[in-house]
Order: structure tokens, then C-alpha cells, then sequence
């Protein structure tokens, strides 16, 4: 028997600065060291980036997700983060990722992302909905383009 | 995301900073300077309505990821307390300057600021920060502490989330509040303390109706301290229940001595509603004294239904049915709520010194409230009359009865008998002249 799974998403401010190759390098080290924690307390989710904003979805087992949102919350390369949906849900919405990535740096950036991110970092109440669609599509192509392995090469890459 | 605080290119960490601090102060340290550090007191802003409203298992699992999310900012040789009431100590050894302390600090209020997912709820709260410099603001540690503690309640004075540096002036403050306080404990047995009196009269009818009582204090040193001043250390430290009592007491062998028919209203603090022993004193006043209930009004300002309502309201019944006078005092300048008006059986509405004036919509708000007052059968009071012209307007807008220095500002019961004498003179040549 398994527990429904507790969802939460959020959006929030970037503050790492750099060239888009060194926020790349970042969002790197970010993905790597979230996926290694996530796995740890059987954590899934998705994670968005367009330079400004950061929209995230965790979820699982509530004591994981509570543990891992900590984290995030001490994380300093990140504020004013707004919480948009919280709570049980029926089913996860990326169980298959331990931390699905979708978005850009700079040079990469997807008007959609923009506009979606803007629009929950206004209305934080009503964006929920949109963000996690959002998520669904650009992760599901980038999963046709396999790219979550290329974002890190490419970081490397570049770097 | 990872956990924070990792070096990252440029993205400048509190450790960063500390770091950066630590080196210069050793630098500091090798060169025989003396180094700097800073204690910083922090707490959670109203913490305890946290524990009410969502229980004190989540309030205090919040508060242990409070004192997590300092830690994993802090340095290694930095110092994380837990002081009592729900309140954290930090020392900052060493640091490099006052500006870097503020940015750290800013740092550590905005950690804690950062919502918490507690047991399935999303906590937010926001932290206070008070801060001490060494050796500026002191070298023991005591002091330092001390003085942060000042600062943090200055911090907390100015809303939440503020942070603040110890400045030479709270203690001062705080200094000359505590003398004060001490001094007030005194005044009543050393008859520092008195009653003054000034006129109500109904220019209806120009006659003298009643006095208001009024506290005054005249401190050995100080001269006349404002009842501003001392009036909330009075409730503050409870003395206001003593002082209330007497001003009752003198007011009441007041009115024995006044001529029939004249009322004489005293002011009733919020606090003096708490004790629940308020009814009792103005019993005791009144039996003492030898006058009818009807001779006493009591004043009350909004803040006294605010809090604590049931027992309040019926506290107010119960003078009411007893024949004491009731009186809204500074209406027009809180909330002013209507409902609290029909609910109460007042027999005065005071309209609020700050609405006596020339705009179109001071005098609107002026007739409306005599339009109420009327309607309601409560005599309506306007406060701070010091001119013919605004004697004229408070007229013309339907108002029932005035007080100001145009008909006498507060005077020692000593000079009763002049103020009366002046009123009558005053009321017996203009009915002379109108009858004329």
C-alpha cells in the first residue's frame, strides 16, 4: 500500500550571476547534486530555468519532499520564492525523472518559458496549473531530444 | 537544488563574506590591532500567534529549522545560541566591518523569511535582527548581548522583519524610561500626581454641564511630564490600575463639591477593563464621595472594546444600568464603528479634536456624526474648540456640547469656582443680549 504522494511547486527568483556559460555551469551543478538528494528520499520532479526565474516541482513521500525543500529554501542562489500548489496529489506528474530539466540559459530561451514564468511570479495563485503543463511539454520534447544528458555535456562543453 | 552555500563563481555567500572577514582580521590580529565581532539577537516575528494558530509541535519544528538554516550560514568559529523565548544568539568572531554585518545579517533574515513546509503546511514568517559591535557597543559579552537585546526590540518596534544596529540612544531611552517608571511609583504617594478639570458646556442651552478629570503630573526635576508619556509606562507596568482608582476617587469628591447637575467625566484605560475589579471601583468611588451615579461619566476610547470584548460590554452594561454616564471619547480618529455605537448604551459620543477644522470634509464628517448622535439620542461632544468660528461651525453642524479653551482649558479643582463664575458671566450677558 502506498500513500498518495505530496506535490509542491514553486517559482522563484535567480540570483546566480555570471555569463550564460557560467549559469550554465551552474544549473549543471545544480541538476547533478539534486538528482544524487532526490534519489536518496525518493523525491521526482522537474525544474525550469530562463535566467530570471526558477520554477520547480518536487514530489513524493511528504518527510522527502519537506527534507529536500529545505534544502532549496537555504540555497542562496535562489529568492523570493513563491510557493503556487501544494499538497496530496493522486498520481506524480514525472515519477520517471529524479530531477527532469527543462528551459534555457540565455541563449537557448524559450518565449513560453518566459511568459509562463512571468505570469506565475505575478499571479502566484492562478499559474500553478499552467506551470506544470508547461513542464509536461518542454520535458517530454527534451526528451525526444534526450536532452537532459546533453544540457550537462553541452555545459561542460562549453565551459 | 543543491545545499546552499556552496562557492560559486561570483554570487557573493555570507560565507564568502566571512571568510573574506577572517582573513582581514587576522591580518588585523598579526599587525596587534584589536579585532572586531559583532552578537547579533534574532527572533521570529510574532512567533507565539504561530503557536496558537497552528499548534506548538509545527511552530516548534519551524523554529528548529530557523535555528538549521542559521547554522548552515554560519562559519566555524561563529556561535549559535538558543536563548530563551524562543529567541537565537549569534556571534560573528570575527568580522571586518559594520557594513559587511549588515549584509550578512540581511542574509540570515532573509533565510529565515523563506517559507517553511512543516508536516504538510507551508509556514511563512518573517525575523527581527538586533545588533551589537565589539568594541563599539561594549566588550563583555553580557553587555554586548544586552544592548543587542535593545536593538532587537527596536527592530521589533518598527514592524517585522527590520533589522537594527545598537545605537547609544535606546539605552538612553531605555534608561530614562525605567527612571521614569520608578519615579511614577512614587508620585501618587508624593502627591506629584493631580487632577485637573476642564469644561463641557451644551451651547444648546449655554450652560456649564460638566468637567472632564484629567491627569496631570508634575515631576520634581522634570516639570509637567505628558500624560503621553506616562499614561502607557502607567499601564505598562500595571500602576495605571492604582492610578486609575485614585483619579476616580478625586474626581468623584470632586463633583460632591461642584453644583448639582454638574457632571465630571473620567477617562478609563483598556487595561483598567482587565482586572475585572473596574465596576467594583466605581462603586466604591461613588459611595465614598455621597453622589448619585448620574453626576459620573466614564470615557472610552475604541481600544477598550477592541479587546477582550464580552467581559468589557458587560462591564459597560452594567455601569449603564447602574445610572453612570458613558462616553465614546475621540471618535472620528480609529475605526469609529457604527455598530459599536448602536450596541452600547452611550450617553456622549465624543467627536475627535482632529476633525474640528475648515475643510468641507472635516464638517461633513462633523454632521454626519451629530446626525447619528442625534438619532441615536447620544449627545454629541465636540473636542478642541479654541475659536468663536469653530464654535460657530460645531453649531451650524448640529453639535449638542463643546469643550476647548475657548471655554477654559484644565484648571486645579482650586480654580473651579472662577471657571463657573466666568461660564455664568459668560452664558447670563449672551442670553442678555440675544433676549435683547
Amino acid at each position: 500500500m502506498t500513500k498518495d504522494p505530496y506535490q509542491i511547486l514553486y517559482c522563484s527568483r535567480n540570483c546566480i550571476q555570471g555569463t550564460p556559460v557560467q549559469m550554465a555551469a551552474e544549473i549543471g551543478k545544480i541538476l547533478t547534486s539534486s538528482r544524487i538528494n532526490n534519489v536518496k528520499v525518493a523525491v521526482t520532479g522537474a525544474l525550469i530555468f530562463n535566467t530570471v526565474f526558477f520554477a520547480q516541482v518536487l514530489e513524493g513521500p511528504l518527510d522527502g519532499v519537506e527534507r529536500i525543500f529545505e534544502q532549496i529554501q537555504r540555497d542562496l542562489r535562489h529568492s523570493d520564492l513563491m510557493i503556487l500548489e501544494s499538497g496530496l496529489v493522486v498520481a506524480r506528474d514525472f515519477p520517471q525523472w529524479s530531477m527532469a530539466f527543462a528551459g534555457a540559459t540565455s541563449e537557448e530561451s524559450n518565449p513560453l518559458v518566459a511568459a509562463t514564468l512571468n505570469a506565475a511570479a505575478n499571479h502566484p495563485s492562478a499559474a500553478g496549473k499552467q506551470v506544470i503543463t508547461l513542464l509536461h511539454d518542454l520535458i517530454l520534447k527534451e526528451e525526444d531530444w534526450a536532452l537532459p544528458t546533453r544540457l550537462s555535456s553541452s555545459a561542460k562543453s562549453v565551459g | 537544488m543543491s545545499r546552499g552555500l556552496v562557492e560559486i563563481g561570483s554570487y557573493p555567500t555570507s560565507r564568502d563574506l566571512l571568510a573574506t572577514a577572517c582573513r582581514a582580521i587576522h591580518t588585523v590580529k598579526e599587525a596587534g590591532g584589536s579585532p572586531l565581532f559583532a552578537v547579533l539577537r534574532i527572533s521570529l516575528d510574532h512567533f507565539k500567534s504561530l503557536n496558537e494558530t497552528l499548534g506548538q509541535a509545527v511552530a516548534g519544528e519551524v523554529l528548529e529549522l530557523g535555528g538549521e538554516r542559521l547554522k548552515s550560514a554560519l562559519r566555524e568559529h561563529d556561535k549559535l545560541l538558543r536563548l530563551p523565548d524562543n529567541e537565537f544568539a549569534i556571534v560573528l568572531n570575527p568580522i571586518f566591518s559594520a557594513e559587511d554585518i549588515g549584509i550578512v545579517a540581511d542574509r540570515l533574515s532573509d533565510l529565515l523569511q523563506r517559507a517553511y513546509l512543516v508536516r504538510g503546511q507551508v509556514v511563512s514568517i518573517s525575523a527581527s535582527i538586533g545588533i551589537a559591535l565589539a568594541p563599539q557597543s561594549g566588550t563583555h559579552s553580557e553587555t554586548l548581548l544586552k544592548r543587542a537585546g535593545m536593538a532587537l526590540s527596536s527592530a521589533k518596534s518598527s514592524g517585522t522583519g527590520a533589522v537594527r544596529f545598537f545605537e547609544s540612544a535606546m539605552e538612553d531611552r531605555i534608561v530614562a524610561r525605567h527612571a521614569l517608571t520608578l519615579d511614577l511609583r512614587k508620585a501618587l504617594l508624593l502627591h506629584q500626581l493631580k487632577v485637573y478639570y476642564q469644561p463641557q458646556v451644551d451651547i444648546t442651552i449655554q450652560r456649564l454641564t460638566g468637567f472632564e478629570a484629567l491627569l496631570r503630573w508634575k515631576h520634581p526635576e522634570l516639570g509637567w511630564v505628558s500624560p503621553a508619556e506616562f499614561i502607557p509606562l502607567a499601564e505598562e507596568t500595571g500602576l495605571i490600575e492604582m492610578i486609575g482608582d485614585w483619579v476616580l476617587q478625586t474626581a468623584c469628591q470632586q463633583a460632591a463639591r461642584l453644583p448639582e447637575g454638574i457632571v465630571v467625566a473620567v477617562n478609563a484605560s483598556p487595561l483598567q477593563f482587565r482586572t475585572g475589579s473596574f465596576l467594583e471601583s466605581v462603586k466604591n468611588a461613588l459611595s465614598v464621595a455621597g453622589i448619585p451615579s448620574s453626576r459620573l461619566e466614564i470615557e472610552i476610547t475604541e481600544g477598550v472594546l477592541l479587546q477582550n470584548s464580552k467581559a468589557v460590554i458587560s462591564t459597560l452594561n452594567d455601569l449603564h444600568s447602574m445610572g453612570v454616564r458613558l462616553a465614546m471619547d475621540d471618535f472620528g480618529s480609529g475605526y469609529s464603528s457604527l455598530g459599536q455605537l448602536a450596541k452600547l448604551p452611550f450617553d456622549t459620543i465624543k467627536i475627535d479634536r482632529s476633525l474640528v477644522g475648515e475643510s468641507t470634509k472635516q464638517r461633513a464628517i462633523v454632521r454626519a456624526i451629530a446626525a447619528l448622535g442625534n438619532g441615536l439620542g447620544m449627545i454629541t461632544l465636540v473636542e478642541g474648540i479654541e475659536t468663536e468660528e469653530q464654535l460657530a461651525n460645531a453649531v451650524a453642524d448640529g453639535c449638542k456640547s463643546v469643550q476647548g479653551y475657548l471655554f477654559g482649558k484644565a484648571v486645579p479643582a482650586s480654580a473651579l469656582d472662577e471657571v463657573i463664575a466666568r461660564l455664568f458671566r459668560r452664558f447670563h450677558g449672551l442670553s442678555a443680549s440675544q433676549g435683547a
